[in-house]
C-alpha cells in the first residue's frame, strides 16, 4: 500500500532520510515524491549532523586485556577437569554421595555393635572380677589394696 | 546488517562455543566497537564502558553455548551488554557520591562548551563536540535508542528487542528523541541551523 503523506512524514521521522530502511516497499517515483518532500531535507540533516558524532574509542590494549581473561578463565576450567577436588565429585555425582552417606552410616553401625559387645564382655569380665570381692559375708579384702 | 554479516556472526558464536579462541578474537574485532559505544552512551564514563566491554566478552565466552539462533547473535551481544550496563547503573545510584561526581563532571563539560562556543565562531571539531553533548544529555532511554539505531545499524525491531519494548512504543521512543534531537541542536547552535536550513 502506498505511504500517505502522513504516513511519509511518520517514517521520515522515524527511520530517517534512508529509504532502504523503511518497512514499506517504495517504487521509484514515490521514492521522487519522498526526496522532495522539505520533511526529507530535513531529516537528512539530522541524519548527517549525527554521522559526525565523535565517539571515544576503547583503549588499544582492551582486546589484549579481554584474551588474557579468557586464558585465565580456560586454565582454571582445565584445571577444575583435570583434578578435581573431592567436594566438586560429590557435588557433581548424587548417586556417589548417596553411596558414601549410607557406607558412612553402614560402618558407624557395624562399629557401634562390636563396641557394644565388646563393653558387654568387659562388663561380665568385671562383674566375675568384683563377684570375688563381694561375698556373703561383706566386702572381702582379698582384692583390696592396702598399704 | 547484512544477511551475510548475521550468518557470520552466527558462525563465529558456534565456534566460540567449540572455544575457538580465533573466533573468539575475529568477533571481538568486529563488534567490541558497538558493544563498547552502547556501554559508553549508557555509562558516560570512558573506563567504566572498557570494563563493561570486557566483561560483555567475557560473558559472551562463557555462555556462547547458550546462545538461540531464534535472535541475531549481534542483538544477543547487544542485550548482554545492555543488562550489564543497566546492573552497573543499578548498582552507581546506590554510590550516590560516584554517580554524582561523574554527573557534575559531565554537565561541567557541557557548560564549557557551550561557554566557548558563545566566545568563538563554530569549528568543526566543536561541531562534533556539540553533537556528542547533545546526543549524551538526552534521557537514557532515549539516548540508547538513538544510539543503536544510528550508530549500530541495528533495526527498529531488533532495537525494541534488545531494550525489551514492543516495536511500537520504541517507534515512538525513538520519534520523540529525533524531535529532542533536532529542536535542541537548532536552538543551542545557531550555526549548526545552516545543516538544516541550508544556510551559512
Amino acid at each position: 500500500m502506498e505511504p500517505n503523506k502522513q504516513d511519509r512524514i511518520y517514517y521520515l521521522e522515524l527511520y530517517g532520510h534512508d529509504l532502504n530502511r523503511w518497512p514499506v516497499d517504495l517504487s521509484a517515483q514515490q521514492k521522487q515524491k519522498i526526496t522532495a518532500m522539505p520533511e526529507y531535507a530535513a531529516a537528512l540533516a539530522l541524519d548527517e549532523v549525527m554521522n559526525q558524532m565523535d565517539w571515544p574509542s576503547p583503549s588499544p590494549n582492551l582486546k589484549q586485556k579481554t584474551l588474557a581473561q579468557i586464558t585465565a578463565l580456560n586454565e582454571r576450567k582445565t584445571r577444575h577437569e583435570t583434578v578435581p577436588p573431592a567436594l566438586f565429585i560429590l557435588i557433581k555425582k548424587p548417586a556417589f554421595l548417596v553411596t558414601c552417606v549410607t557406607a558412612f552410616f553402614c560402618l558407624g553401625l557395624l562399629s557401634g555393635t562390636q563396641f557394644h559387645v565388646k563393653t558387654k564382655a568387659q562388663i561380665d569380665y568385671n562383674y566375675f572380677a568384683l563377684g570375688s570381692a563381694y561375698t556373703a559375708y561383706g566386702v572381702s579384702t582379698e582384692n583390696t589394696y592396702e598399704e | 546488517m547484512t544477511v551475510s554479516d548475521n550468518r557470520d556472526d552466527r558462525y563465529l558464536v558456534e565456534q566460540i562455543a567449540r572455544g575457538n579462541q580465533n573466533a573468539f578474537q575475529e568477533l571481538f574485532d568486529k563488534r567490541a566497537g558497538d558493544v563498547f559505544k552502547l556501554s559508553y552512551s549508557l555509562l558516560l564514563d570512558h573506563q567504566t564502558a572498557e570494563d563493561a566491554t570486557q566483561d560483555t566478552f567475557v560473558k559472551l565466552w562463557q555462555k556462547a553455548a547458550d546462545w538461540k539462533p531464534d535472535a541475531s547473535a549481534k542483538t544477543w551481544l547487544l542485550t548482554i551488554t545492555r543488562n550489564h550496563c543497566l546492573d552497573i547503573l543499578r548498582k552507581r545510584k546506590n554510590d550516590r557520591k560516584k554517580h554524582q561526581e561523574l554527573y557534575k563532571e559531565h554537565i561541567t563539560t557541557l557548560h564549557n562548551v557551550k561557554t566557548n562556543h558563545a566566545e568563538r565562531k563554530i569549528d568543526e571539531k566543536n561541531a562534533k563536540k556539540i553533537i556528542k553533548n547533545t546526543l549524551f544529555e538526552l534521557p537514557e532511554r532515549q539516548r540508547e535508542a538513538v544510539t543503536l539505531v544510528y550508530y549500530m545499524d541495528v533495526h527498529n525491531y531488533e532495537a525494541a528487542r534488545i531494550m525489551g519494548l514492543k516495536v511500537r512504543a520504541f517507534d515512538s521512543l525513538l520519534a520523540r528523541a529525533r524531535r529532542t534531537l533536532r529542536e535542541k541542536l537548532v536552538d543551542e547552535q545557531d550555526d549548526l541551523k545552516g545543516y538544516f536550513y541550508g544556510t551559512e
